[in-house]
């Protein structure tokens, strides 16, 4: 396994012995440490045709081995590969794929096959899951969770780690702490962001974080620690365009 | 919010296999829902719910979708719009964003199309949101309304109904609201270009 820097990376790659150990992984023999991956480099004028035009919600092929237990042996076994595929995926962040929502259907399996030591059956299957994911450009509707000097943060629900910073708002608009809230100064009216707002957005961009933990030499040379506080995925959103910003403003 | 790691023998073999619209995903829970449904009946309730962050993310996802635009639609309805909204020049994405946020008003419309002012005439872009029942509100005109065939003919405008608006719409293939007595005498074209900004 070759060591070599991506122009993403921030720190030094370590090629840790694990890795040249092993073979015929699928994962990269580097371990990043707190490494972030920007995607969506493309610039902000035209239109944004990129090859990252996704959906909101999008499909995604994998294939994976799901262990069955003997004592679902009785149950159909697809209904326990549906109740497993969810179990492992339902509400996680997969590293530039997004955050998986759920099965969504089973293009094949394989017969199980036992392995010594255990009972279990694992099945190879091949599987279509549901992945949350939204695209540059893409506006969407959430409510304020939080609001700060630095941006607001807002939440749809089921996903919640959405920043729109300070200076994707609209020009004009200044944070005003006694308040607790944001407000666009305009010549005769205040419009006001506050927590709980209903706010319509425009997605600019996201960042994957890579929370692997740090195992071998790395943690050995003590190299810094990941931060708990930075989500797995993170989307940045923008607030400047006609349309944007509280839906009261342009009901 | 967690973070799944990828082990050695989870492969990725197509990361956009498909696109799907906020409605395919919340109907596809709610088969999930049925399908719990009739398992609770047979096993307990306990056996149909699944692991805890299935549960979360079911539950979160269709709160959000249930109170999204997206879910008033019907099937037929998707099909449809997806057919009308392929004449214009909109690109996959943009035809996806406008079925699932269902513009009321031009500046939506001016949000989701990139460079809509080089790529839509103003009827386009009228007979756009002619398709999701936007009415003339500035002068109250009710016109036959102009610009594609499609848009123009036969449209019913259900008073205080909305929840229901956009079931009266496709009058081509489904002729099966002339049958209501109520609306047959309200049948009024909606304008597209009475909208003056």
């Amino acid at each position: 396994m070759k060591i070599h820097k991506t122009k993403h990376q921030q720190k030094t790659v370590y090629e840790t012995r694990e890795a040249r150990k092993t073979k015929g992984t699928i994962i990269a023999a580097y371990r990043f440490i707190n490494h972030q991956v920007r995607l969506f480099k493309s610039p902000r004028n035209g239109p944004d045709r990129s090859k990252n035009t996704v959906a909101m919600f999008m499909l995604s092929t994998l294939s994976d081995v799901i262990p069955i237990q003997p004592k679902h042996f009785n149950r159909p076994t697809h209904v326990t590969l549906e109740d497993a595929i969810n179990a492992k995926y339902a509400n996680r962040v997969l590293q530039s794929i997004g955050l998986c929502i759920a099965l969504h259907s089973i293009l094949s399996s394989a017969d199980g096959t036992i392995k010594y030591g255990d009972g279990n059956s694992y099945v190879q299957v091949e599987f279509n899951l549901i992945v949350w994911r939204p695209f540059r450009g893409e506006v969407l509707v959430g409510r304020i969770k939080g609001v700060g000097a630095e941006g607001i943060k807002v939440s749809l629900g089921f996903f919640e780690d959405i920043f729109i910073p300070a200076s994707e708002l609209f020009e004009g608009t200044e944070f005003d702490a006694t308040q607790g809230g944001w407000i666009w100064h305009q010549e005769d009216i205040d419009l006001f962001l506050d927590v709980d707002d209903t706010i319509r957005f425009r997605v600019e961009d996201e960042v994957f974080t890579d929370k692997r933990p740090m195992t071998g030499r790395a943690a050995e040379e003590g190299a810094e620690l990941l931060e708990d506080g930075i989500p797995p995925y993170q989307v940045i959103g923008s607030c400047s365009r006609e349309g944007l910003g509280n839906v009261k403003w342009w009901e | 919010m967690q973070a799944l790691t990828v082990t050695r023998v989870m492969k990725i073999l197509k990361v956009r296999e498909a696109f799907l619209t906020d409605y395919e995903v919340l109907a596809h829970f709610k088969e999930i829902e049925e399908r719990q449904k009739e398992t609770a009946q047979v096993l307990g309730s306990a056996a149909a719910l699944g692991s805890a962050n299935f549960r979360t993310i079911q539950y979160e996802l269709l709160d959000y979708l249930k109170s999204s635009p997206a879910a008033n639609y019907t099937a037929e309805e998707i099909v449809q719009l997806s057919q009308d909204l392929a004449q214009f020049d909109l690109t996959k994405a943009e035809r996806l964003q406008i079925i699932n946020s269902r513009p009321k008003a031009a500046v939506d419309l001016y949000n989701i199309v990139e460079e809509m002012e080089n790529r839509l005439s103003e009827e386009d872009m009228y007979a756009i949101l002619g398709l999701f029942g936007v009415t003339a509100e500035e002068n109250g005109e009710m016109e036959n309304g102009e610009g594609d065939e499609e848009s123009g003919e036969g449209y019913e405008h259900h008073d205080g109904q909305e929840g229901e608006y956009q079931e009266g719409e496709y009058q081509e293939e489904h002729q099966v609201r002339h049958g209501e007595d109520n609306e047959e005498a309200e049948v009024v074209g909606h304008s597209d270009d009475a909208m003056e900004e």
